[in-house]
């Protein structure tokens, strides 16, 4: 049996006091700056997650909105009667034609309830008043359209419009609506009316087919438990929600999301690696004291558990300590988003400090307490001779280590995929590391006899003390792999993101061009002092058979892909893959040819593969295609996507039109004015506010990789103090006996410095090797980028590590420098 | 007079490269109760080996070593560590004091560990019969050798060993302070009626003993 009270003692006698040895207040400084960008990242990550949620909440009109073709829930369905759920509200939109003394005009006519919208902004204008609105203020009887309806109709706000059987009157023009984003694909103008305005139009019965969401908010334990239900009882309703669902921010958060939990990861290997690099270290600093104990007959588990609890102690300790720091440091973290995103000071509750002081404990647990458990097997009398060479149990400690580890990672990312590759990566980068310490060490054996006075000196040592260089180019190649990993996915990230979403379709989309007017229509625009972004070719269908059976026999599942294309669904072709897409699989459709490329979702959805033929009914024709590709949508913006296309001049003989992108800076009014008179049948919608809620959450998104950028610089900088510490340390016998030798102290600052380069130019080499190896995988199974390593980058933080590492190296060379020799 | 240590036929051998050497060869030994015995040898010939060998800090590949009636070499770990907490105390050449504790400290451990009631109050007594009273509170490295051996001497004898272990205890001290340490040794050995085995090349010290040693080849023969 251990005894307790031993253990205690030990434990009171040698405390805090190890604290004064350097490699233990260096671990704890590891362990500090870990827990507190942990817990930092952690609320940080919390409080941005939330507010872009909320961002994105008040573009889906709601924190969660459920759709589908039918309505599969009612006010009264049992689901939702969940503790903590707001009063849900319920919409249902039509497509209708509108009615008025001087015009005609189809409308997208949305029916909804008292609350809409439980999220977000609905801004209406009557008179030359806008004011936020909710749907309470729409009478029964009364409608609110859009100024392009209103337009077409050559209809006022008090105006009679007849919608159905009921005609309503005009009482205000929609100037934003939250929801409007998610349907771009409906880019009708639209009419808003209450359910009992919708039921006197008659509209909703018969045959016609409306698109119906229910928008909730409340908990998120009733939300979560309203989704489990839902999905349980219909495979056709899609969820929406940031993160999830067909809508332009769920890739954005889930993105940011991921990002997020990599750079977390990567702060956590990188301090690891720093512990791991002190953690023999601080074991040489036991050997003696433990061996003394033991002596005094102190027995041998009782040595290594004290020194253990010993250590988990204090990373408990410093942990909270983190936690507190980083709670401190919330508030400048906030300011950083301001102000584009307020953000509020999280109250810290116990389960968020599990998190951070766990990484703690389960650092030392991982690095540190394998290698103490090993003093309780060092020899004695070895100890004595002055020999504290540890048992050689490397595998145990190591396989120990990597599980522990790759346990951590994978319930703090909850994605084992990701867990994977980082884990392979640094496993990679290790590897490398041996290899090329071994090629290093055989490099300099050779070579130091080329070399003069000091330098011959510090190439020499480099041949032979190349198991203990290994540590040291293990950690700085782990770091310079997550800093340049980190730094290349944010600029590709950004670029692509920015460049996809806000730049290339512009503010205006317009749809239902006809196809001869096309030329005369970006005349106007060039005209205007407008451009057109983009002009997409597309041809009006419906899909009725899958390899000849009909849609509905064809597929026994419920769809919601079939759902969609009962409507209407665009067509369009290209002689070449659009650039904001990538090919998953086969080849581009041929020219002319009755070949059809498919967009990844969509093909799953139907469960089609390559070489099923499709039938689309095209006017009154049927045409039938075999697909060729399944093809991936990239970004997560306002680019016009499609879900089938064609080769170039696949659909020639139907009819056709245009749709695409206008960028309108000035004049706006004035040119929609002529486009709506010279293009009668041409609908273009406002995307304005919508985009610049993108460019809201773009910025926030930037300043938040930019946060954790730097904290993710802090752990590397932690890491390279660690190593050059025990590097440092490994050289201060050599300093010394070069100095009782006759050198000079620049002589010796030479020698550190030659050595602390060629370990930083070698590990930065390995570094950009790891990245590499992992980064193609990584970017494109997670974030769905390409990734190409930028590298002038690559060379600038080679650079820029190198030097931080020679430069921290040279400032522990100068504490020891400056003490007098001892050869004692 | 009974013995408190014997020894038969011990022989330990480690591994090496070019296979086992052999440190310790038939091995016999008996040291009665408050005998102080010198085994001198030149460096390298396995002293400290047999000390640990001795004090159950290392295991013998043959050979019984029995201390008050028990063969430790058929002890595991744990009773071995035991025996050296109730009965054993050791001084060694390098001192190893607790770098991080004070001088009061140093002699406190022992006690506290094992439970003595007033571990702080014996151990500043102990520095004041060791003429260090004043230094109680200075750590090691703020002490001369001399000073830390005598404080070493504190802490082997503050726990009231029967068997005292001293490897080279004055080769890092210059004559007179060896002298000094070498007088508060044998002065306390006296006083406990203490078997104390001192691992030693120097004549010196090794005259002061009741009995010399000399190991060769890893045989003891007769200094």
């Amino acid at each position: 049996m251990v005894s307790v009270k031993q253990i205690v003692v030990i434990m009171r006698y040698l405390g805090l006091r190890a604290l004064r040895q350097k490699a233990n207040a260096l671990l704890a400084m590891c362990i500090l700056v870990c827990s507190t960008i942990a817990a930092a990242l952690g609320f940080f990550s919390n409080s941005v997650q939330t507010a872009l949620d909320s961002d994105i909440a008040n573009y889906l009109g709601a924190p969660m909105v459920l759709r589908s073709d039918a309505p599969v829930l009612i006010e009264a369905d049992p689901i939702l009667a969940v503790q903590g759920l707001d009063q849900p509200v319920f919409t249902v939109s039509y497509t209708i034609g509108a009615l008025s003394a001087n015009g005609y005009q189809s409308v997208s006519l949305k029916a909804v309830s008292s609350g809409y919208p439980l999220q977000g902004d609905l801004i209406v204008q009557n008179g030359s008043v806008e004011s936020q609105v909710s749907a309470l203020q729409l009478s029964d009887g009364e409608v609110w359209m859009d100024q392009r309806a209103l337009d077409e109709l050559q209809l006022a706000i008090g105006g009679l419009v007849q919608i159905g059987r009921a005609q309503l009157k005009v009482a205000g023009v929609i100037v934003h609506e939250p929801d409007k984003l998610t349907q771009l694909q409906h880019a009708l103008p639209r009419a808003m009316v209450n359910h009992t305005t919708l039921a006197n139009t008659g509209v909703a019965l018969g045959n016609s087919r409306g698109e119906h969401r229910v928008l909730l908010s409340g908990s998120e334990a009733s939300l979560k438990q309203i989704e489990t239900a839902v999905q349980a009882r219909s495979k056709s309703v899609e969820i929406l929600k940031p993160g999830k669902g067909r809508h332009p921010f769920s890739r954005i958060s889930l993105r940011a999301e991921r990002l997020l939990n990599v750079i977390l990861v990567l702060i956590l290997l990188m301090c690891g690696g720093a512990a791991a690099s002190l953690a023999s270290h601080t074991v040489q600093n036991y050997a003696m004291p433990a061996t003394v104990l033991r002596c005094m007959g102190v027995k041998r588990k009782a040595v290594a558990w004290a020194l253990c609890l010993q250590l988990i102690g204090l990373s408990i300790v410093v942990g909270l300590v983190g936690c507190l720091l980083a709670w401190l440091l919330q508030p400048l973290l906030n300011q950083v988003m301001e102000p584009h995103m307020r953000l509020s000071v999280a109250p810290v509750s116990l389960a968020d400090l599990i998190a951070p002081v766990g990484i703690g404990v389960v650092t030392v647990i991982a690095f540190v307490v394998p290698k103490l458990q090993q003093l309780g097997s060092i020899s004695v009398s070895s100890v004595l001779r002055g020999q504290t060479q540890l048992p050689k149990r490397g595998l145990v400690v190591i396989s120990l280590g990597v599980m522990t580890v790759f346990g951590l990672l994978w319930i703090n990312s909850d994605n084992m995929q990701l867990t994977i590759m980082l884990v392979g990566g640094v496993a990679a980068v290790t590897l490398l590391s041996i290899g090329f310490g071994w090629i290093l060490s055989q490099i300099s054996s050779q070579c130091y006899r080329f070399f003069q006075g000091p330098i011959k000196v510090a190439v020499r040592s480099i041949g032979r003390s190349s198991r203990r260089h290994i540590t040291s180019l293990v950690c700085v190649a782990i770091a310079m792999m997550a800093v340049l990993m980190t730094v290349t996915l944010r600029g590709n990230f950004l670029d692509l993101l920015q460049v996809q979403m806000l730049e290339t379709d512009g503010n205006y989309i317009f749809t239902g061009l006809p196809a001869e007017q096309q030329s005369g229509f970006a005349q106007v625009v060039e005209d205007m002092g407008a451009q057109v972004k983009s002009m997409h070719p597309t041809v009006s269908a419906k899909l009725i058979s899958i390899n000849g059976v009909e849609i509905d026999k064809a597929l026994n599942k419920e769809s919601e892909t079939r759902e969609e294309t009962r409507s209407r669904v665009r067509l369009s072709w290209a002689n070449s893959l659009p650039d904001n897409n990538r090919l998953l699989e086969g080849r581009w459709p041929s020219i002319g040819s009755n070949e059809v490329s498919v967009e990844s979702e969509v093909m799953t959805d139907l469960g089609l593969s390559l070489g099923d033929a499709l039938g689309f009914r095209v006017g009154e024709q049927i045409y039938t295609a075999k697909i060729t590709s399944r093809r991936e949508y990239k970004g997560g913006g306002s680019r016009m996507m499609f879900w089938f296309m064609f080769g170039q001049d696949a659909l020639k003989g139907f009819e056709q039109h245009r749709m695409g992108g206008v960028l309108i800076n000035d004049q706006a009014p004035l040119i929609l004015s002529r486009l709506a008179k010279e293009f009668s049948q041409v609908r273009i919608t406002n995307l304005e506010r919508q985009l610049s809620g993108i460019r809201d959450i773009m910025i926030v998104i930037t300043r938040l990789m930019n946060t954790t950028l730097l904290l993710l610089f802090c752990g590397a900088l932690v890491v390279i103090v660690a190593t050059s510490f025990v590097s440092s340390v490994n050289r201060d016998k050599q300093s010394q006996l070069m100095r009782a030798l006759g050198l000079r102290r620049s002589q010796v600052y030479a020698m550190n410095i030659v050595e602390q380069a060629v370990i930083g130019l070698v590990a930065c080499a390995v570094g950009v090797m790891g990245v590499q190896l992992i980064s193609g995988a990584l970017f494109q199974n997670l974030f769905a980028l390409p990734y190409q390593l930028d590298w002038v980058r690559a060379i600038s933080l080679t650079s820029i590590i190198c030097f931080t590492f020679v430069l921290i190296g040279t400032w522990f060379a100068f504490q020891q420098l400056r003490k007098p020799v001892r050869l004692s | 007079m009974s013995s408190l240590l014997e020894v038969s036929s011990v022989s330990r051998q480690v591994a090496t490269k070019s296979g086992p050497l052999t440190i310790l060869k038939d091995i016999n030994l008996n040291v009665a109760q408050g005998e102080s015995l010198a085994i001198q040898g030149a460096s390298g010939s396995g002293k400290s080996t047999l000390l640990g060998v001795l004090a159950g800090l290392d295991l013998p590949q043959s050979g019984s070593v029995i201390v008050d009636g028990i063969d430790i070499t058929q002890l595991g770990e744990d009773e071995r560590a035991m025996l050296r907490a109730n009965q054993v105390g050791f001084v060694f050449q390098s001192f190893y004091l607790v770098d991080d504790l004070t001088a009061l400290e140093n002699i406190a451990l022992p006690l506290e560990l094992f439970g003595a009631a007033d571990a702080k109050q014996t151990a500043k007594q102990w520095l004041q019969n060791l003429g260090l009273g004043e230094r109680r509170n200075h750590r090691p490295a703020q002490l001369s050798g001399g000073e830390q051996q005598r404080v070493a001497l504190g802490r082997a004898f503050a726990v009231e060993p029967t068997l005292l272990f001293a490897d080279e205890p004055t080769a890092n001290l210059d004559n007179a302070t060896s002298e000094r340490v070498l007088d508060q040794l044998f002065t306390l050995q006296s006083e406990h009626n203490t078997t104390m085995i001192i691992a030693t090349h120097d004549d010196h010290l090794a005259k002061r003993c009741d009995r010399r040693l000399c190991l060769q080849a890893g045989t003891l023969v007769e200094g």
